[in-house]
C-alpha cells in the first residue's frame, strides 16, 4: 500500500512538473521580479538602484494615476450592473425553445468572436460624428448625436456602450446555463400558489442565479478595473484623460517613458486594488460557498 | 415557456409569441448591425463611404479594398503567424492542461492542494503586472537564442514564435477546467483499467475520448478569439483608419472574421 502510494505520487511528479516548469518561469519569477522592479528606478538606459518605498510614496501624489482610477470606476459603475442587466434580460428572453431561438442566441452571442480591437475599430466609424451609423440613425428620429468620442461626457458612455455590445452574449451564455439548472417544480409551486411572473422572477429566479451573477460580477470587475483595448483603439485615453485607465498608463509609463521600476509600482497598486474589490464582491454576494 | 403558459387562451399566447419576436428581432439587428455596417463599407466604393445621407447598400460592389489590404501589407503571412500560434496554443494547453489537470483530480500527492491552489489565486494576477518582467525572462532564458548558462549574451526567445508560445503554453484556466472535468469522470473506471494491466499515462489516454466533451469547450475560452486576432493587423489597421476613417481598414479587419468563424465550428 505504501509503495503503491510513493508509485502514484512520482507519476503526480512526472505529470505536474512540465506545467509547474512554465508557470514557476513565466508567471512566478516575473511577479517576484516585478515587486522587486517596484522597488528600485529601473529605466532600462541606467543602472539599476534600489530606491525603497520611493516609488509608492510617488504614486500617492500622483493625480493622474488617481484620475485614472476614478475613470475606470466610473466605467465599472456604468458597465457591470448593465452588463448584468442586458444579458440577464436577453438569457431570460432566449431561454425557451422556438423556431428561430437558436438564431438569436448565436446573434447575441456573434460579437463575443470578435477581437477586442477589430471591434473597436468597427465601432470607431460606427460612432463617426458625421459619416458614423449611430449618428444616421439618430437622425432619423430627429436627434443631432453628439461627437461620441471626442466629447468628455460621452467618450467614456460610448466605451461602456462597445464593452457591452462585444460581452454581453458570453454572459448570456453563462445565465443560460444557470436558468437550465433552476428546477421546474418550484416554478409550479410558485403557480399554484398564485405568484405572478415578476414574483416568481424575484423569489426563485433571481436567488437561484446567485452563484451565476457571482461569477459573472467577479468576471466583470477584474475585466473592468483591467480595461486597455477599447480606451487605446477608440479614444487613446483622451478627450483630456477622460478615458484613461490604470493599464494604459502603466503601459505608458513602462514602455513608452520607460520609468519600469515605477510603472511596475503601479502595477501592483492595480493588482491589490483588483484583488480588494473581488473580496468586497465576494463579501456581499456571501455566495463563496456555492461558487465552483 | 415555462409552467405560465399552462391553460392560457391562445390570444395571449399568440401575443405573447409577438412580443418574443419582436424583441428578440430588435436584439438581434442591434448586435448584428456593426457586421452588416463593416461588409458593407468594406465593398462600397470610396465616395460612397463619406456620403451624406448615409447609404445603406452600395451602388456596385467593389473589391478594391481587398485587394488594397492585402497589397499593402503581408495579410496572408499574418493570417499564417496567427493560425500558426493558435494552433500551437491549443495543442500545448491540451497536452499540459489534461496531464497536470489529471494528476490534480486524481492523483494523491502532498502538495496537490496548495499547488492548485496557487495556479488559482495566480488567475488574480493582471496581466499588466507581468508585462515587463515577461520581457526580461524571455531575454535572459539561459541557452536559448545565443545566451551563455546565466542568460547573458543573446537575445533569448525576442522576436521568436517561441516567445509567445510558451509564456501561454500552460494557462492556469486550461488546468483548471480539465481538472474540474476529470473530477467528473469515476474513478472505478480507471482503477478497473489499471487491474487489467493499464498504466497512468494508458488510462490517461483512455480517459480522453471521455474528455472529449471538455476540450472543445477547453479550447474555444482559450484560443477565441484570443489567439487568432491578427494582433500585428489589426492595430496598423486601427492605427490608420483613426487617421483617415480608412475603408481598407474595414476590408482589413473584416477579413480576419471568417477564419474566426472557421475555426468556431471546427472545433
Amino acid at each position: 500500500m505504501k509503495s503503491l502510494g510513493r508509485h502514484e505520487a512520482r507519476t503526480a511528479c512526472v505529470f505536474i512538473t512540465p506545467a509547474m516548469l512554465l508557470f514557476t518561469v513565466f508567471t512566478v519569477i516575473p511577479v517576484v521580479m516585478a515587486l522587486y522592479l517596484s522597488f528600485t528606478d529601473y529605466d532600462v538606459l541606467n543602472r539599476m538602484n534600489w530606491v525603497g518605498f520611493a516609488n509608492y510614496e510617488r504614486l500617492i501624489h500622483d493625480d493622474l494615476l488617481w484620475r485614472t482610477f476614478r475613470n475606470v470606476l466610473y466605467y465599472a459603475v456604468l458597465y457591470i450592473p448593465l452588463n448584468i442587466a442586458i444579458s440577464l434580460a436577453i438569457a431570460l428572453l432566449l431561454n425557451r425553445a422556438g423556431l428561430g431561438v437558436k438564431l438569436f442566441r448565436t446573434a447575441a452571442y456573434l460579437p463575443t468572436l470578435t477581437s477586442a480591437v477589430a471591434a473597436a475599430t468597427v465601432w470607431l466609424w460606427l460612432l463617426h460624428p458625421e459619416y458614423g451609423l449611430v449618428n444616421a440613425l439618430l437622425g432619423y428620429l430627429g436627434i443631432t448625436g453628439p461627437a461620441w468620442l471626442a466629447q468628455t461626457n460621452t467618450a467614456m458612455p460610448s466605451i461602456v456602450m462597445v464593452t457591452l455590445w462585444q460581452s454581453v452574449g458570453a454572459n448570456m451564455v453563462i445565465y443560460l446555463a444557470g436558468l437550465q439548472g433552476v428546477p421546474e417544480y418550484m416554478y409550479e409551486a410558485a403557480r399554484l400558489e398564485g405568484a405572478n411572473r415578476f414574483q416568481s422572477f424575484r423569489y426563485i429566479t433571481w436567488p437561484q442565479l446567485k452563484p451565476t451573477t457571482f461569477l459573472v460580477s467577479t468576471m466583470s470587475i477584474i475585466g473592468a478595473l483591467q480595461l486597455f483595448d477599447q480606451a487605446f483603439v477608440l479614444t487613446q485615453g483622451g478627450p483630456a484623460n477622460a478615458t484613461k485607465t490604470p493599464v494604459y498608463l502603466i503601459y505608458q509609463q513602462g514602455f513608452n517613458q520607460l520609468q519600469k521600476g515605477y510603472a511596475s509600482a503601479q502595477a501592483f497598486v492595480l493588482a491589490l486594488s483588483i484583488l480588494i474589490f473581488s473580496i468586497l464582491n465576494m463579501r456581499i454576494s456571501k455566495s463563496d460557498e456555492t461558487f465552483v | 415557456m415555462r409552467a405560465h403558459d399552462i391553460g392560457s387562451s391562445p390570444l395571449s399566447r399568440n401575443t405573447r409569441a409577438a412580443v418574443f419576436y419582436i424583441l428578440a428581432i430588435a436584439m438581434s439587428v442591434f448586435m448584428f448591425l456593426p457586421f452588416f455596417w463593416s461588409l458593407m463599407t468594406s465593398i462600397k466604393p470610396d465616395e460612397e463611404i463619406f456620403s451624406l445621407p448615409i447609404r445603406w447598400l452600395p451602388s456596385h460592389i467593389t473589391f478594391e479594398h481587398y485587394q488594397n489590404a492585402f497589397r499593402t501589407v503581408p495579410f496572408g503571412l499574418y493570417f499564417w503567424n496567427s493560425f500558426f500560434l493558435a494552433t500551437m496554443g491549443v495543442l500545448t494547453n491540451l497536452f499540459f492542461g489534461s496531464l497536470s489537470g489529471y494528476a490534480f483530480a486524481k492523483l494523491r500527492f502532498r502538495l496537490n492542494k496548495p499547488l492548485f491552489t496557487i495556479l488559482l489565486a495566480a488567475m488574480m494576477i493582471p496581466g499588466v503586472v507581468t508585462l515587463i518582467p515577461s520581457f526580461f525572462v524571455l531575454k535572459h532564458l539561459p541557452l536559448l537564442g545565443g545566451n551563455d548558462l546565466f542568460g547573458r549574451g543573446g537575445f533569448g526567445l525576442i522576436n521568436s514564435f517561441w516567445g509567445v508560445i510558451l509564456p501561454g503554453a500552460s494557462g492556469s484556466f486550461a488546468v483548471f477546467f480539465m481538472r474540474q472535468f476529470f473530477l467528473t469522470l469515476p474513478s472505478d473506471l480507471m482503477e478497473m483499467a489499471r487491474i487489467e494491466g493499464g498504466g497512468r499515462v494508458p488510462d490517461l489516454l483512455a480517459d480522453l475520448p471521455a474528455a472529449d466533451e471538455a476540450r472543445p469547450g477547453d479550447a474555444r475560452h482559450l484560443h477565441l478569439p484570443g489567439r487568432l486576432e491578427c494582433v500585428p493587423v489589426a492595430d496598423d489597421r486601427a492605427e490608420r483608419s483613426r487617421e483617415a476613417y480608412d475603408p481598407d481598414g474595414a476590408a482589413g479587419v473584416l477579413v480576419q472574421f471568417p477564419p474566426q468563424g472557421a475555426s468556431w465550428f471546427m472545433i
